[in-house]
């Protein structure tokens, strides 16, 4: 009759000894509360995880050791209890501990009520997860989350620009069709008037009405010339051009312009900047628009501030005004040709920078915040073939 | 003998002030609309100098030009255009002249003029 209860009893030992074991060793921490809140249980997982060892902790109140000053403050202590209270007990609660040398560990808490033999309450246990490691997951994954907008909206933008240069580029078709249309006609028209001139006795009084329609054939022939001229496929010419140099020159025309407008000139320039092959003339007139802009954008004053920098394999260049800044419904459009806010722009001015900027297979792009300012940044490639 | 200059041009009313024109600077006027009439009066009876219109349809004036050139090398070919662009062609460089259309003839005539006394000089 002894045999078997012997045998129980051993078993219950053996299982005792193996599940003390596993509460232990766990990696989780097991910490065990009298019903005043202090230390009476610490297992290997939470002398690793805090840095305590049993001794050191036994009798503690444990929110005075473990719950940074913030968490405290902040109610964590308070949000606790009402789940015990309405639960009985709480699970997956997300919060942050603090470790003896004091670091913050994100953690997972579990807590339980405790009963003695004669089920009385005798505290609590709580175990601690460390989710550091999911905590760094999650920050990554939001990260890669934010940088796939970021890329999104950038394709989305550069989308909407290259629709904004075809249209731009099927004016100017349309445009050189329209001028070379009309150049037929008007030679006609001027040429046969001077045959008519030429017949006509010197005397005759229609001469005067003749020589007017030369001239105004002449004048009409110059318009189309200038037309054809302005919006001729911008020549890509390029040389070896100093960014900083040409920046200086771009600034130079508005200085009047500056102190009259109490805005004041901050240069931020790259001081040996590698050259880069562009246009000077069409960079120059990039930056000359910017700066306008940037200027006109301060209308009670403010910095305007010119920065150079080397990126890889390119050159950059940022243009910052402290101005009003660009109204969100007019961000998306303000590449657009003909798109202007301005009373005496052209709209023309950002369209035909970012067509000079694209032509030199570079980027453009822009921040601003309505009320502090707008930030317009170019990229231009170190070398043609860095540049697709 | 009077030299004999061929306008070649898809615009009736260019052709017709051409012609008024240069017959009264003293040249004889021979007119086409497009570049296959134009080949054919070449064949017919070489002319001095050939003014080349380049925007026609069908076979256009640079390539009317390769053909003129090709068969027979030594006329004189003044390219007319409205369009300034066709300049930048290397094919346009073989043409003796490049004009671009304006009612003001008078650039047109001092290169016809030009070449046709060199071509006599030489």
């Amino acid at each position: 009759l002894g045999g078997p209860r012997i045998d129980d009893d051993t078993r219950r030992r053996e299982r005792e000894i193996y599940l003390e074991r596993a509460l232990m060793d766990s990696a989780d921490a097991f910490v065990s509360l009298d019903d005043a809140g202090r230390i009476r249980g610490w297992n290997g997982g939470a002398c690793s995880m805090f840095g305590y060892t049993q001794d050191e902790v036994y009798g503690r109140p444990y929110d005075e050791l473990l719950v940074p000053r913030a968490q405290r403050e902040s109610g964590d202590l308070e949000r606790i209890e009402t789940l015990m209270e309405r639960d009985g007990f709480v699970r997956g609660y997300e919060t942050v501990r603090l470790s003896r040398d004091g670091r913050t560990i994100p953690v997972e808490l579990t807590i339980t009520r405790l009963f003695d033999g004669d089920e009385r309450p005798a505290g609590r246990s709580v175990i601690y997860r460390d989710i550091s490691e999911r905590h760094r997951l999650e920050t990554a994954l939001r990260k890669t989350v934010e940088e796939l907008k970021e890329a999104n909206l950038n394709i989305r933008r550069n989308q909407e620009r290259l629709l904004a240069l075809e249209k731009l580029s099927a004016i100017g078709e349309m445009s050189a069709r329209v001028a070379h249309e009309i150049r037929t006609p008007l030679v006609t028209i001027g040429g046969f008037a001077n045959t008519l001139l030429r017949e006509i006795p010197e005397s005759s009084p229609s001469r005067r009405y003749l020589e007017i329609i030369r001239e105004e054939v002449r004048r009409l022939e110059s318009i189309v010339s200038e037309m054809l001229e302005y919006i001729r496929p911008p020549r890509t010419d390029l040389e070896k051009c100093d960014l900083n140099e040409i920046l200086l020159a771009s600034v130079r025309p508005f200085a009047a312009d500056l102190v009259e407008r109490h805005v004041e000139a901050v240069w931020k320039l790259q001081e040996v900047l590698p050259d880069v092959p562009a246009n000077r003339f069409q960079i120059q007139q990039v930056f000359s628009n910017l700066i306008q802009n940037a200027v006109q954008a301060m209308p009670d004053g403010g910095t305007l501030t010119v920065a150079t920098a080397t990126g890889t394999n390119n050159v950059k260049v940022t243009v910052s005004d402290t101005g009003i800044g660009i109204p969100e419904q007019n961000r998306r459009q303000i590449f657009r040709p003909f798109f202007t806010t301005k009373a005496t722009g052209s709209g023309l001015g950002l369209a035909i920078a970012s067509q000079i900027v694209a032509h030199h297979n570079g980027t453009m792009s822009f921040e601003t915040a309505e009320g502090r300012g707008t930030t317009f940044e170019i990229r231009l490639p170190l070398s043609r073939e860095d540049s697709s | 003998m009077r030299q004999r200059i061929l306008v070649v041009d898809d615009e009736r009313n260019i052709r017709l002030l051409y012609e008024k024109e240069l017959q009264d600077e003293g040249y004889e006027v021979i007119l086409a609309a497009d570049a296959r009439e134009a080949l054919a009066l070449i064949e017919r009876g070489k002319p001095d100098l050939v003014v080349l219109d380049i925007k026609m349809p069908g076979m256009d004036g640079i390539e009317t030009l390769g053909q003129i050139l090709s068969r027979n090398s030594s006329i004189p070919v003044v390219l007319n255009s409205a369009y300034s662009s066709y300049k930048d062609s290397f094919l346009s460089w073989s043409a003796d002249a490049y004009v671009i259309k304006s009612s003001d003839l008078t650039e047109l005539k001092i290169r016809i003029r030009t070449i046709l006394a060199s071509r006599a000089g030489g």
